[in-house]
């Protein structure tokens, strides 16, 4: 009895410094890096990220959770070697909702929250707050990475709405979707959520409600005329969480349609996909996606799109 | 045809009675000479033997899905033969272990794709694991198997022939059924869950058996047991075709008296059956079982203990009816005796020489 409880005390004592010794390593070799670099104004997080600012800037509205925050990067490893980037040069910021679980590497999340408008961070994130044992392009399994991010500006989600709204207004002008001899059939209705509705075909029936099962085709593309999706006799049960609801704003584009009526649906991200999900690089997303880690819808969407659906219902 | 067959059983039943009374029969010589009276039906009786045993068994529900397509969402699974096009839902059919039945209609599209609805806190979202699984199962080697335990009571009789012995019994298995686990993809699919956690099994069966060593006052006899076997309602038998079943065991009996044994008896199960589903396709399914059982057997005594409370004759001797003259055999043991024993047998052994005692010098 006495050997066993020796034995099992060895092997508990084993256990835990083994843990022990992996965290040290992961924490050695970022401090050992810190110093080759003569950093000494790094932050160690408790949640295994160090951080440090290279610009700062005290005033910039904080980027904290549920706020949208548009960023430029620069991902390398340790080494220097640069893997991904999108920079100013490369055109519009990238966006993201910060503190929600929508972006990738966590590590990036988790480091935004100690940043304001405006500040540029290097985000030191350790393998399991970023790919882990992903092995795509030059990302190496358990790679420590090196995130250079810029902060170009925080919004709040209301703000982004709006201005979503402007797009389709926009996009409604621009489509001359108003003008029902270019564009019959009816002008566009607009709904306080945001959805538009633009008839094309006029359908002769009852409205479909929920438990009645649809079919319909639909080519869908953002307000840039860019199309992302297509489905031919796409079936489902309204209003059905089985196997899930659609997106509200298409399953209520739905809803008042009649049969064999094709129209237009104008969905905008509240409406839609909302925040999506930011992956940094892109290029990971669809090993993510094979791996369950994020939905296959971010592949398509990017955050905060509105969409357009050219929808026929055939039932 | 039929009466070939009739008169053919008719045949075997005499040869089988013939040689059932010439046992009886056989060693008449010396009761007829002295006149010594036994009882004719016991000693018919006497030259059977009846078996009661219990105890435990695995069984292995195991088969194969071919001829179908397997379908699992997040909350079911179901199987529906290939034979027909697959659209953008799947009605497909559950409990295909017992009792097929429709399940409810289920979108095959990517429920994680556009147009499906977003999924708050995306990344890591525990609700992505476990998604659709789809696949056609004659291309690729896919099936379920599980182990489930029971408890059998069996009664049997056989008559013996010399080292032979021919007979039949009834079976009856109070079985717990356990999930069955994916031969393959089981990072992707989900154990099977029977729809029931338990069941009952019912056997008819005819045995024969050789006993081939004999040790000490153990004898080791092979049997082999073919039957029919029916299953509790859970399984729906108007869908379901059950062959005959085999048991092959080997039967260890510890003598206790020429009357009474105690046996342990392993022996496997080979079974199977096929369960149709609407559309055309059908599961095979095997479901061998391990037994593992310990009873009694025992032969009704052809004599009865001697009715004289002042007769402590141990051995089987005469007695004479004082009233009416008639000489009878009697035993002198009960049954689970050894009934003509040598001196110091059948002296039970004292408690003070069992469990903790009989490794003391002294006990008292």
């Amino acid at each position: 009895m006495q050997k066993f409880c020796v034995g099992a005390l060895l092997v508990i004592v084993i256990a835990c410094s083994k843990d022990d010794v992996t965290l040290t390593d992961v924490d050695t070799t970022i401090i050992a890096w810190l110093d080759t670099m003569n950093v000494d104004s790094a932050t160690a997080d408790a949640s295994g990220i160090y951080y440090y600012a290279t610009t700062e800037n005290p005033t910039g509205i904080a980027a904290t959770a549920g706020s949208v925050v548009s960023i430029y990067y620069t991902l390398r490893d340790l080494s220097g070697n640069v893997i991904a980037s999108h920079l100013r040069s490369d055109g519009d910021s990238l966006v993201l909702k910060q503190g929600v679980s929508a972006v990738y590497p966590v590590g990036l999340d988790l480091g935004l929250a100690f940043m304001r408008e405006g500040e540029t961070f290097n985000i030191i994130i350790p393998p399991a707050l970023g790919y882990q044992d992903l092995t795509s392009g030059a990302i190496a399994p358990n790679m420590i990475s090196l995130l250079e991010v810029e902060i170009a500006r925080v919004q709040n989600e209301v703000s982004v709405y709006a201005q979503e709204t402007a797009d389709i207004t926009n996009y409604i002008t621009s489509e001359n979707l108003n003008d029902t001899i270019a564009n019959p059939l009816n002008s566009v209705q607009s709904f306080a959520s945001g959805v538009a509705y633009k008839r094309i075909v006029k359908g002769f029936g009852p409205f479909a409600v929920n438990g009645e099962t649809v079919i319909l085709s639909y080519t869908a593309s953002f307000l840039s005329n860019t199309t992302f999706d297509s489905k031919n006799n796409f079936q489902f049960i309204l209003g059905s969480t089985e196997p899930r609801l659609l997106i509200q704003g298409f399953e209520f584009g739905l809803s008042i349609m009649a049969p064999n009526e094709r129209a237009l649906i104008i969905v905008p991200s509240s409406q839609g996909y909302r925040e999506s999900a930011l992956i940094i690089p892109r290029s990971i997303t669809a090993d993510l996606i094979e791996d369950d880690i994020i939905p296959d819808y971010v592949q398509t969407v990017p955050p905060y799109t509105p969409m357009v659906f050219d929808v026929t219902r055939f039932d | 045809m039929r009466l070939n067959l009739v008169n053919r059983l008719t045949r075997y039943l005499f040869i089988f009675l013939g040689l059932v009374f010439s046992q009886a029969l056989m060693g008449q010589d010396i009761y007829e000479k002295y006149n010594i009276y036994r009882n004719p039906v016991k000693v018919f009786l006497n030259k059977f033997s009846f078996t009661l045993t219990t105890g435990y068994s695995a069984n292995t529900y195991d088969h194969k899905l071919t001829g179908v397509y397997f379908f699992q969402d997040r909350t079911n699974q179901y199987i529906l033969p290939n034979t027909e096009v697959l659209g953008s839902t799947f009605t497909g059919y559950t409990n295909w272990l017992n009792r097929p039945e429709l399940g409810t209609e289920t979108s095959l599209e990517n429920e994680f794709d556009v147009p499906f609805d977003y999924l708050a806190n995306p990344v890591n979202n525990p609700a992505l694991g476990g998604a659709e699984f789809l696949v056609d199962t004659d291309t690729t080697d896919f099936g379920f198997k599980g182990t489930s335990s029971g408890i059998p009571i069996l009664l049997s009789i056989h008559f013996n022939i010399a080292d032979f012995r021919i007979g039949g019994g009834f079976s009856y298995e109070k079985q717990f059924v356990r999930e069955l686990n994916p031969i393959s993809y089981a990072d992707q699919v989900r154990a099977y869950q029977p729809n029931f956690r338990s069941t009952r099994y019912t056997k008819l069966f005819g045995v024969v058996g050789y006993r081939f060593y004999q040790f000490w006052r153990y004898d080791f006899v092979a049997e082999l047991q073919v039957g029919r076997i029916n299953a509790g309602k859970q399984f729906d038998s108007s869908v379901i075709t059950r062959g005959t079943y085999t048991n092959f065991g080997i039967s260890i009996e510890n003598n206790w008296s020429e009357y009474f044994r105690v046996v342990i008896r392993p022996s496997f199960d080979f079974k199977k059956y096929t369960i149709d589903i609407p559309g055309g396709a059908s599961v095979s399914h095997r479901y061998p079982s391990f037994f593992i059982q310990a009873g009694i057997s025992i032969n009704i005594p052809d004599i009865p203990r001697s009715p004289m409370k002042s007769d402590h004759v141990q051995l089987k001797h005469v007695y004479t009816n004082p009233r009416t003259g008639q000489m009878m055999e009697v035993r002198g043991q009960p049954i689970w005796k050894r009934q003509n024993p040598k001196v110091g047998e059948n002296h039970r052994r004292l408690w003070r020489y069992k469990w903790r005692n009989k490794k003391k010098l002294n006990p008292y």
